[in-house]
């Protein structure tokens, strides 16, 4: 099971982006496969405000919202009261930025491994759940 | 006609976030896709024949894929997106 960072959807789909080719060898093996893809809805959230912000086209930051509900696998998981008291525990605990703390609290809770592109989500939350890099993830699926 | 149907919590709520970005109800979705199987019925052996075309998982990054080509074509900020997403974060 794994909880991907939107910043690797977004650099999956961006050609300008120096992470892209590792973002979308990523993504490829992991709609590929029959592993669970929990999300919060933040990450629907997050790329629909950046597309909507880098281009001032909601009508495309709306069809990536409904691919995104869209993709092979994926559970979204509502930031309710629970998941928010959840988030907040893990923000608290490991000062995480807000956004951070959601992901790294969807992982906990569904016991997947947070993938990230994100250095700092990546050492402060490690302590608490399984967080790996798209490459590292590819690595270890042989 | 009333019908009450067990539905995964994860489908529910992927239908309904879609649903409400298309500004439609649930009912009026499901409706539209009980008439729609129901006129393509006959396909269904094509349906079922689907193995050998490409993958769920191909389709969906085709998909994904050419989003980030038009948001890449359509962008008025020299940022990638992931820097403006990481910068909202901040």
């Amino acid at each position: 099971m794994i909880t991907i960072d939107a910043s690797i959807l977004v650099a999956a789909a961006s050609r300008t982006d120096v992470a892209r080719s590792e973002a979308v060898a990523f993504l490829a093996a992991a709609v590929k496969s029959d592993v669970p893809i929990h999300q919060p809805t933040l990450s629907l959230v997050e790329v629909a405000a950046a597309i909507s912000r880098r281009t001032g086209d909601d009508g495309l930051a709306q069809e990536a919202t409904s691919a995104l509900l869209a993709m092979p696998g994926v559970l979204v998981h509502p930031l309710d009261l629970e998941a928010s008291a959840e988030a907040a525990a893990v923000a608290a605990r490991l000062q995480l930025r807000g956004a951070d703390a959601v992901y790294a609290a969807t992982a906990l809770a569904h016991r997947s491994t947070l993938v990230t592109l994100d250095d700092e989500i990546r050492s402060r939350a490690s302590v608490l759940v399984d967080v790996v890099t798209p490459s590292e993830w590819l690595s270890r699926q042989g | 006609m009333k019908a009450t149907i067990d539905v995964p919590d994860g489908l529910y709520r992927r239908v309904k976030a879609r649903s409400a970005l298309e500004g439609r109800s649930v009912r009026d979705v499901t409706v539209l896709l009980f008439e729609r199987w129901l006129d393509e019925s006959p396909g269904l052996a094509e349906a079922l024949a689907d193995a050998g075309r490409p993958s769920a998982g191909t389709s969906w990054l085709k998909r994904w894929d050419a989003i980030g080509a038009r948001v890449d074509a359509a962008a008025t900020d020299d940022r990638t997106t992931r820097d403006i997403l990481v910068a909202d974060r901040k």
